[in-house]
């Protein structure tokens, strides 16, 4: 561990961009489905009423997780820094995965599109708002992502 | 389910700090001085910074029986974010050692710790030593320095105050002392007929070992007056021309104009006006009115020209070259000119020669030592100085009969004030004022074969091409930081150079591959021109390219399909440019080189090839008016992506600027260097990226064509 670390750890005790606290209430997570996407957005005006999209990304298979992977993927995200803010990476946003994730209040509800390595950055829906983040390169979150998605 | 229509692009909300480090890094060389305590000891400390990756503290204190000590430490710098929205900068001093009174090994470094207020400035940092830092990683052992406050090297680095800090043998003593013009102040009260100038306030030269005068004694004039100053000195020159004084002799050397007046000159209506490229129209219409070159000096990256009425002069003829215009000034000499002033500037040689005033013999030497032997021999044969310079490491003195005068001599050597003052007082005056190089000395050393008289430096034009995808969703802010910055930085380079910069924006509605080729297409560059590309946006590499360039995204929304319609190779925008004709070219692409996922669809690409205020103008100089050739540079390696922060830009642009300051710097004695400042953009960004969560080290890669 870096001293830059150690820095981090002894003024703040946390070091990172986690999920925000609204986010983290264990009592607000009810349900997280997982999506494969199209990498590329469809304008409104072209997009077909049988499909689902995401901030304009075609939804395309849902890939069923048991409340058990819920449950691990909400605590892999609680629990590790994923989502960097402040940083960017210029490369083009080609999502592989959306992750829908319900709340018992619906304005808690939290939506992720995520852009596999190397160019591993996801967009954070909200309902008031969307945030770009930077997710480091080959995390275990994206690691999980693509052994449950069959992408290998 | 219809998730999108509801959520779709609303505004991004970024979230984090302020990185203020942008605005340390965008000045070279910045110093700043702090005072804390620790264990009863009194600290002081002198903090040199060049950069994130480039910084040292010197820090003087007295323990008991030790006495007087001076350590050093080297300090990274790295910004920092927590959770809390809590940011500041991190200060981590390694590599302690003693340098005084004995280089030892073993001294503790500290770190400072600065948070960023809620204006979002740095506070007054705070201090731990390295030791406890690294046992204890509490905050509890965080002490608030008493100052920590940035210093003017112009005004603090006195004698006394540098060696606070350096020995008298450390090379960097005397660099540091050269930072301010005003050492060794003395007062410079000049005047040999005490014409009720006053001189305070006036700044002292350096006392290193450039300067020669010639004096004489029997010239037509009376009172004579001097002022140095690190400016033009308009006011001086004003109120005393009001007092009936004339300018007879101006140089430039050591930051400073040196402007001699006497009165008694038969001069009148004297025009003084500061040009960065030679102004020969200017000249023309001076003539026009009647009125002559009477003096002339280089310096502060400017030509300053004095015309007057009232001279002997019936006509002048003004040579240029590159070198001293051996066989223009005999043909003139033939046809009844005479040398009334020589100049050099810029790689350029100015000799005014002038009808009227008849001398029975003029001669001339071009020696690359200080002629004093010659002028000795010379002397003797009823010669007199009458005209002298030195510049492309040459000495030209000019030497002329009939002109009555009995001269003195000052050869190479500090400043000789008190040699002026009293050869005043004897009735001699100011005849030549040379100084001989330095800081504010430009020397020519480009090599041009071309034979013609009029070859300038001084007629190049900078075309900046910014090309930055302002309005993509994800990076759009990060790349507007960085084009703002862009912009700024060639501003001031131009302004700095006098040279034109002509802008060419591809950005917002303009963004396109389209605009951007139209763009190319349009640059009408001269021979001596310089072209700067430079890209920020989203890269990519086709799975079958073959350049290890990225390739450059020309879409400014995910919306749009990348193609070979809408993407281009860094390299072919190389290629193109070179193309061009500039004498200096240079092309950098802040953005991924990362895998797209999928081939191009023309197979294997035919795009067959994609650093102030304190900058030292001769080193600027160097690099922009008289280096040839071009350069490409990427952020990222192949399969590597690049990074940046929102607010501040790109690592790699940030990086290419804080090394291109670093470069033209005062405290840099090498020959300026692309290559240097490429290579150093390359392991500035390594480092930056090389702890960045979020991202992988990017290494970005480059070749010049600039010889060494």
């Amino acid at each position: 561990m870096t001293r830059w670390l150690f820095l981090a750890l002894a003024v703040a005790g946390t070091y990172g961009i986690r999920m925000r606290k609204q986010d983290q209430h264990p009592d607000a997570f009810r349900a997280i489905r997982l999506y494969t996407t199209g990498s590329s957005p469809v304008p409104p005006e072209e997009q077909y009423a049988a499909v689902n999209y995401l901030a304009d990304y075609p939804l395309y298979d849902e890939v069923y997780l048991s409340q058990e992977q819920q449950d691990s993927l909400w605590h892999m995200m609680k629990s590790h820094d994923y989502f960097i803010e402040n940083l960017t990476k210029s490369c083009r946003f080609q999502p592989r995965y959306a992750l829908i994730i319900s709340h018992a209040e619906p304005e808690a509800d939290l939506n992720i599109l995520l852009s596999p390595s190397p160019c591993s950055k996801a967009l954070l829906i909200r309902q008031k708002e969307e945030n770009w983040v930077v997710v480091p390169p080959n995390s275990s979150l994206e690691t999980t992502l693509n052994r449950w998605a069959g992408y290998y | 389910m219809q998730l999108s229509t509801s959520l779709r692009r609303l505004s991004v909300f970024l979230i984090g700090c302020l990185i203020l480090v942008a605005g340390r890094t965008a000045k070279a060389q910045t110093f700043f001085e702090t005072q804390f305590s620790h264990k009863g000891v009194s600290y002081v400390g002198l903090f040199i910074f060049y950069d994130d990756n480039d910084a040292i503290m010197r820090l003087k204190y007295t323990r008991g029986l030790k006495g007087y000590t001076v350590a050093e430490f080297e300090c990274k710098g790295e910004t920092f974010t927590l959770s809390d929205g809590t940011n500041g900068y991190f200060l981590d001093g390694q590599n302690g050692r003693k340098v005084y009174p004995e280089v030892v090994s073993g001294f503790t470094a500290y770190n400072f710790i600065f948070y960023k207020d809620r204006n979002g400035n740095l506070g007054t940092p705070y201090v731990v030593d390295d030791i406890t830092w690294r046992q204890s990683n509490s905050t509890a052992d965080l002490q608030e320095v008493t100052y920590w406050r940035e210093v003017d090297p112009s005004e603090k680095f006195t004698p006394q105050y540098v060696y606070n800090f350096f020995d008298k043998g450390e090379e960097l003593y005397n660099i540091m002392l050269s930072l301010n013009p005003s050492n060794h102040l003395a007062d410079h009260d000049s005047g040999s007929g005490g014409g009720g100038t006053s001189t305070a306030g006036e700044p002292a030269l350096p006392t290193d070992d450039k300067w020669a005068v010639v004096m004489s004694k029997g010239v037509s004039y009376g009172d004579e007056i001097m002022r140095n100053d690190h400016e033009w000195p308009d006011s001086w020159v004003a109120s005393n021309t009001a007092s009936g004084y004339a300018i007879t002799e101006i140089a430039y050397g050591a930051q400073n104009y040196v402007v001699t007046m006497a009165k008694g000159t038969g001069y009148r209506d004297q025009t003084h006006k500061s040009f960065a490229d030679w102004p020969s129209g200017w000249i023309q219409s001076q003539w026009n009115q009647r009125k002559y070159l009477t003096s002339v000096t280089y310096g502060n990256g400017k030509w300053s020209l004095v015309t007057s009425g009232g001279t002997r002069f019936t006509d002048q003829e003004i040579i240029t070259d590159q070198h001293f215009p051996l066989r223009d000034v005999s043909r003139l000499k033939v046809q009844g000119y005479y040398i009334t002033n020589l100049a050099y500037g810029p790689d350029k040689w100015v000799v005014v020669m002038s009808k009227g005033v008849e001398y029975p013999s003029q001669i001339w030497s071009v020696r690359d030592e200080y002629p004093q032997e010659w002028i000795d021999t010379k002397t003797g044969q009823g010669y007199a100085v009458t005209e002298m310079m030195f510049g492309d490491e040459e000495w030209v003195t000019v030497m002329s009969k009939g002109t009555g005068y009995t001269q003195t001599f000052e050869g190479v050597g500090p400043y000789p004030k008190d040699f002026i003052v009293k050869q005043q007082q004897q009735g001699y005056r100011i005849t030549q004022l040379v100084y001989s190089g330095g800081p504010g000395m430009y020397y020519g050393q480009v090599q041009n074969t071309q034979e013609t008289n009029t070859i300038y430096t001084g007629n190049s034009r900078l075309h900046l091409i910014m090309v930055a995808n302002t309005r993509v969703s994800d990076i759009g802010a990060s790349c507007e930081n960085d084009k703002n910055k862009v912009v700024r930085e060639f501003e001031n380079i131009s302004d700095a150079l006098g040279i034109p910069l002509e802008q060419h924006l591809v950005i917002e509605d303009r963004y396109s591959k389209e605009i951007l080729m139209q763009t190319i297409r349009t640059i009408n560059a001269n021979k001596n021109d310089i072209i700067v590309f430079i890209y920020t946006g989203h890269g990519f590499r086709w799975q079958n390219q073959v350049s290890e360039y990225p390739m450059i995204d020309l879409t400014y929304s995910n919306y749009q399909q990348v193609d070979e319609e809408t993407s281009m190779n860094l390299d072919e925008v190389h290629d193109l440019l070179i193309k061009k004709g500039a004498r200096l070219t240079l092309v950098l692409g802040d953005c991924c080189n990362s895998s797209v996922g999928r081939s191009s669809r023309a197979g294997a690409s035919s795009l067959a090839s994609r650093p102030n205020e304190r900058s030292r103008m001769d080193r600027l100089r160097t690099l922009f008016l008289e280096m040839e050739g071009h350069i490409i540079a990427a952020a990222a390696q192949p399969d590597e992506t690049a990074c940046g922060n929102a607010q501040t830009g790109g690592y790699f642009l940030n990086s290419f600027f804080s090394a291109l300051h670093k470069e033209t710097s005062y405290l840099y004695e090498e020959e300026p260097s692309w290559n240097a400042i490429f290579e150093r953009t390359m392991e500035n960004a390594a480092y930056k990226t090389q702890r960045l969560d979020g991202c992988s080290p990017q290494h970005g890669i480059f070749k010049s064509a600039v010889p060494e």
